[in-house]
C-alpha cells in the first residue's frame, strides 16, 4: 500500500480499537432480561394472525392463482373439528399494499368489491396463510377477491369453485 | 500483468483455492447445524439455518481480515492473499443468504432468510418492516441492530461488485484500495450487529467469548501490523546535498532479493541480482503490493501478492504487458580496497517516471 493508505488503515484500527471494545462491554453489561421462552400461547397468536401453524388437516382440493404476477398456491383442508380452511402460499411477497382476501358471490370477476363480499383475512409476505371458510360459504362457488385496502381497488379476482370446499 | 481485459482468468491454483474455500464453508454449515440440532432438537431448522449462514459469514470475515496483517508479519501467509477476493465474494453471498434466504429454482438446497423469519408476521412488507419495525435509534441497547447489518451488507455488495480486476484497472489501485477499505467500517458495523443482536438473546458464554476473542484478534493483529508499518515509515531516509540517499551495503541484500527503505515518505525496493543493483518503487501497479518482499524470477521482479512482474532496470513489465512503475538512479561507492560486498549503495531520492530505463549499478 502507499503511505496514505497505510495511515488510513492504522488510524482506522486505532478508532475501532477504542469504539468496539466499548460497544462490546456496554452491550453485555446493559443487556436486559428478555423472556425468551416460547410457549403454546405464541402458537395461538400466530394462528390468530392468520398463519398456518396448526394441524395440516385432511386435504380437500388445491388450485393456484396469480395475483399481481405472483403465483399463489391454494389448498383447502378439513380440520379435525370439522372446519374448512383455505391455505394460501404466495411464491414471494405481493407487490401490492395491504391486501385483503374476500369471498364474493358470482361467476364473473368483479371490478369493485361487492356489498355482500365476505372478508376472509389479510395476506402479506410469502408465509403460508390460513383463512377459515365460513360454513355458509362451503360448497358454494364464487370469486376469491384480492383487494388492496391502501389503494382501494380490486387487484384481481380468481374463480373459487364449490369443489374447493366440499 | 494484463495484455487486455479478460473477464475471468482461472488457473489451477485459483480452482484449488476456491474448492478448499467452498468445501470449508459447506462443512462449517453442516457441522453447525448438526451440533445445534444435537444440543436442542426442538429448535426450528429455519432459525438454525439463518444462524449458520450468518455466523459463517462473520467467521469468514475474520479470516479475510486476518490475511492482510498476517502477510505483513510473515511472508508464509502470502499464498492466502492470492485469491482473497473470492473469499470476500463468498462471504457476501453467505451474508446475503443469511438475510434473504436461498430459494433458487432447480436448486435442492433451500433456506429461509432472517428477513422472512423476523419480519414476515404482519401486514407490512418484510423489507418495510425491517426499516420501521424498531425505531429506537436513540437508545443504545435497543438500537435497531438490523440496520447495522444492512449497512455492512451494502458495503460488502459494493466490494463484491467491484472486486474484479476490471474495476481495479479502471479505478486505479489507490482508489480501489480506498473503496475496499470500507471493509473496516463494515467490520465495525457487524460487531455492533452481533453484540446488539445475537448476543442479546444468546447468553451462552461460549458465544460471548468467541465474539470477544475475534474482536481482540482482529483489532490487535491490525494494530500490531499497522504500528510496524508506521514505525518503518517514520524511519525515513533523507537525501544528502547531491540528492542521493545512503541505503546500506551490498552485503545486506540477499541475491535476487531486495532491501526496502523509506525515502522521503515512500518506500523503495533495492534489488540485488546477477551482480547488479537496481532500485524501483516498492508499490506494485496491480494492487499496490510490496514488490520488495518479492524476488527476482526469470530476470523479473515478481510481486509476492499476485505474481505481477517488472524488469528491474526499467520498471516495465516484459512485453507484451504494459504495467510501469517508477525507477530510481543508483550508484555504488567504496574505498576500493575492501570486499565488494562492503560497497555502499546510494539511491537518488527523486524517482524517475514509470518505465524509465536506469543503468543498474554493477557490483
Amino acid at each position: 500500500m502507499i503511505l496514505s493508505r497505510r495511515q488510513v488503515h492504522f488510524y482506522s484500527f486505532v478508532g475501532l480499537g477504542i469504539i468496539l471494545p466499548i460497544v462490546f462491554i456496554a452491550g453485555l453489561a446493559l443487556r436486559p432480561n428478555y423472556d425468551m421462552q416460547a410457549t403454546d400461547a405464541a402458537t395461538d397468536l400466530f394462528a390468530q394472525a392468520g398463519f398456518a401453524t396448526g394441524e395440516d388437516g385432511e386435504a380437500i382440493s388445491s388450485d393456484s392463482f396469480t395475483v399481481a404476477r405472483v403465483p399463489i398456491a391454494a389448498e383447502t383442508l378439513r380440520l379435525t373439528d370439522g372446519s374448512v380452511v383455505l391455505d394460501l402460499t404466495p411464491k414471494k411477497s405481493l407487490p401490492v399494499v395491504d391486501v385483503l382476501v374476500y369471498w364474493d358471490a358470482g361467476s364473473e370477476a368483479p371490478e369493485a368489491l361487492g356489498d355482500e363480499a365476505v372478508l376472509l383475512g389479510n395476506l402479506a409476505g410469502d408465509a403460508r396463510r390460513r383463512f377459515e371458510i365460513p360454513a355458509e360459504l362451503q360448497g358454494q362457488s364464487g370469486q376469491l377477491v384480492f383487494y388492496s385496502q391502501a389503494q382501494s381497488q380490486v387487484v384481481t379476482a380468481a374463480p373459487f369453485a364449490a369443489e374447493m370446499t366440499q | 500483468m494484463s495484455v487486455g481485459y479478460k473477464s475471468i482468468q482461472w488457473n489451477r491454483q485459483k480452482l484449488i483455492y476456491d474448492l478448499i474455500l467452498w468445501a470449508s464453508v459447506a462443512a462449517y454449515i453442516a457441522i453447525f447445524m448438526a451440533v445445534t440440532k444435537g444440543i436442542d432438537s426442538n429448535l426450528d431448522i429455519r432459525g438454525v439455518q439463518i444462524r449458520a449462514y450468518g455466523s459463517a459469514a462473520f467467521l469468514l470475515l475474520h479470516v479475510i481480515l486476518s490475511i492482510g496483517p498476517l502477510s505483513r508479519l510473515s511472508p508464509k501467509f502470502h499464498p492466502l492473499l492470492f485469491n482473497r477476493r473470492h473469499m470476500g465474494v463468498t462471504m457476501f453471498f453467505l451474508a446475503l443468504i443469511h438475510v434473504v434466504g436461498l430459494n433458487l429454482p432447480g436448486l435442492p438446497l433451500k433456506t429461509t432468510g432472517a428477513l422472512t423469519w423476523y419480519h414476515d408476521f404482519g401486514n407490512l412488507d418484510p423489507l418495510v418492516s425491517l426499516f420501521v419495525g424498531n425505531s429506537h435509534y436513540g437508545d443504545f441497547i435497543q438500537f435497531p441492530f438490523e440496520i447495522l447489518g444492512v449497512g455492512a451488507l451494502a458495503i460488502f455488495f459494493v466490494m463484491a461488485a467491484t472486486s474484479h480486476d476490471f474495476w481495479l484497472v479502471n479505478l486505479t489501485a489507490p482508489i480501489w484500495k480506498a473503496l475496499h477499505m470500507g471493509v473496516y467500517v463494515a467490520y465495525g458495523l457487524l460487531v455492533g450487529h452481533v453484540v446488539l443482536g445475537a448476543l442479546q438473546s444468546n447468553r451462552h458464554p461460549a458465544m460471548t467469548v468467541a465474539v470477544g476473542v475475534g474482536l481482540v484478534w482482529i483489532v490487535g493483529l491490525h494494530l500490531l501490523a499497522g504500528s510496524r508499518e508506521i514505525k518503518q515509515d517514520k524511519a525515513t531516509l533523507s537525501p544528502s546535498d547531491d540528492g542521493f540517499v545512503d541505503v546500506g551495503t551490498v552485503a545486506e541484500i540477499p541475491d535476487n532479493r531486495a532491501k526496502v527503505v523509506t525515502i522521503s515518505g515512500e518506500r523503495v525496493a533495492v534489488f540485488k541480482y546477477d551482480g547488479k543493483i537496481s532500485a524501483v518503487s516498492n508499490v506494485c501497479q496491480h494492487q499496490n503490493g510490496p514488490l520488495g518482499e518479492g524476488k527476482v524470477i526469470d530476470g523479473c521482479i515478481t510481486c509476492p501478492w499476485h505474481g505481477y512482474q517488472y524488469l528491474p532496470d526499467c520498471g516495465a513489465s516484459p512485453p507484451p504487458f504494459t504495467e510501469r512503475i517508477p525507477t530510481f538512479d543508483v550508484r555504488l561507492a567504496g574505498d576500493g580496497q575492501g570486499p565488494v560486498e562492503d560497497q555502499r549503495i546510494f539511491v537518488r531520492a527523486i524517482p524517475n517516471a514509470p518505465g524509465t530505463h536506469v543503468d543498474p549499478a554493477v557490483i
